[in-house]
């Protein structure tokens, strides 16, 4: 079975348009998306227009969490200074956009998808503002997945990728 | 012997003078005329041989008296300058011109004694904005700083064409930051300075942007969004400050 794995759409309609006609081209039994649909892009109303009517399987991102519960839900660890200032102004500015039923929407995404032995999730298992970095401990990395009760063998997250490459390795300074 | 070396933007005029500073055991001058208030090569030169004296600011009675003394010196002429300086009128002086090898018939070459391989030049003139800021007393976040200059120079301010700059980050370094449109990539550098760990740098920081439709407002407000506020740099550097006396303890 072939599976597309969409993530991280963030109001960008033209780039999901993209993707969709990509995997037009691909053998492609079903598509998965791990949430995020919206903030920062410009049409976040848009994206979930398509998303739902395609009924592509979508879990909660932790943006699509933030603009159902307000930006005191997240816990994100936004990579610099700069990312944090543009990320509060875009939260500010999706808040406005969304209508109700977009809302309503988001709100009511799962936290994970299963498939036999898959788990999709957007974080980790635990949370979906979790990153599970190739740095991060074994013994958690397990612990999260454990904490999953139908979780199987394997998981799929976005979050779980490289960080940025800085300009050398450099604690943020909000968080040294 | 005064050494004049000109060429176009980008081609590699302070790199080929601090290769032959390097080479030099005897003191020496470096002039730099016309950078105003963001000298950001004669930074690069001083913190790399602080036993050389930099002139780019000084009274030109100053610098004709060392230079009547015959230290060697090299005058670096930007591009943008007139590269007939009326104080070498009377002074005997080599000119060295970088030039690539497809602006070899440029009048650089005509003007030089001596032409060296340079960076083809990504500026052509005279279509051509450039835009400095001093930025001294500013505290960069790296990944913020990462994320600005990945965004300048691969145009979201405008066409950028040459873009270099010192910067002073979080954890006390400089960095020598060095941007030329025909060359792959940025070169970064860290200046051999003490590391800056007690308040704000009391020392040279600055940008300088050359390139077509810059937006600057948008230049300004990102960089200032990269930068450390007081509340945050205390903390910060008090908390440097502890790991470094563990280290020595």
């Amino acid at each position: 079975m072939n599976i597309a794995v969409l993530s991280c759409i963030h109001s960008n309609l033209e780039a999901l348009e993209a993707v969709l006609r990509d995997i037009d081209q691909q053998p492609v039994d079903q598509i998965y998306c791990l949430g995020d649909l919206v903030g920062y892009g410009p049409y976040p109303n848009e994206v979930v227009a398509h998303i739902r009517a395609l009924d592509i399987p979508t879990c909660q991102g932790c943006w699509d969490e933030d603009i159902v519960e307000g930006l005191n839900a997240c816990e994100c660890s936004y990579p610099s200074l700069l990312a944090e200032t543009r990320g509060r102004l875009a939260h500010d500015w999706t808040n406005r956009e969304v209508t109700p039923e977009t809302r309503t929407y988001l709100a009511n995404l799962p936290l994970t998808l299963q498939q036999e032995n898959l788990c999709f999730v957007h974080g980790s298992p635990h949370s979906q503002h979790e990153y599970l970095l190739p740095d991060t401990n074994a013994f958690t990395a397990m612990e999260r997945v454990l904490a999953t009760e139908r979780l199987h063998r394997d998981g799929t997250s976005p979050h779980h990728r490289s960080r940025h490459p800085l300009l050398r390795p450099h604690p943020h300074p909000l968080r040294a | 012997m005064i050494t004049v070396v000109a060429g176009p933007c980008g081609a590699g005029k302070t790199t080929w003078i601090l290769q032959e500073l390097a080479q030099a055991s005897a003191p020496a001058i470096y002039v730099t005329p016309g950078v105003g208030t963001v000298p950001i090569d004669a930074t690069r030169v001083a913190a790399r041989f602080p036993q050389v004296d930099i002139f780019h600011r000084q009274p030109e009675a100053e610098l004709r008296q060392r230079l009547a003394a015959g230290v060697p010196a090299y005058f670096e002429l930007g591009f943008h300058l007139e590269i007939d300086l009326p104080l070498l009128e009377t002074l005997p002086h080599h000119r060295v011109a970088l030039v690539a090898d497809d602006d070899a018939d440029s009048g650089w070459s005509l003007w030089a004694d001596q032409v060296v391989r340079g960076n083809p030049s990504p500026v052509k003139r005279p279509a051509v904005q450039m835009w400095q800021a001093p930025l001294t007393g500013q505290v960069f976040d790296p990944p913020s700083l990462d994320t600005f200059w990945q965004e300048l120079t691969q145009g979201a301010y405008g066409r950028v064409q040459r873009a270099k700059g010192i910067f002073e980050l979080a954890d006390g370094q400089a960095f020598h930051f060095d941007f030329v449109g025909s060359l792959p990539g940025t070169a970064y550098t860290e200046l051999p300075l003490p590391r800056w760990l007690e308040g704000r740098p009391h020392r040279f920081s600055g940008l300088e942007v050359v390139g077509q439709g810059l937006e600057e407002g948008a230049i300004t407000a990102t960089l200032k969004d990269c930068t450390l506020s007081d509340s945050l740099l205390a903390p910060h550097q008090a908390s440097l400050q502890t790991s470094d006396s563990l280290e020595v303890a």
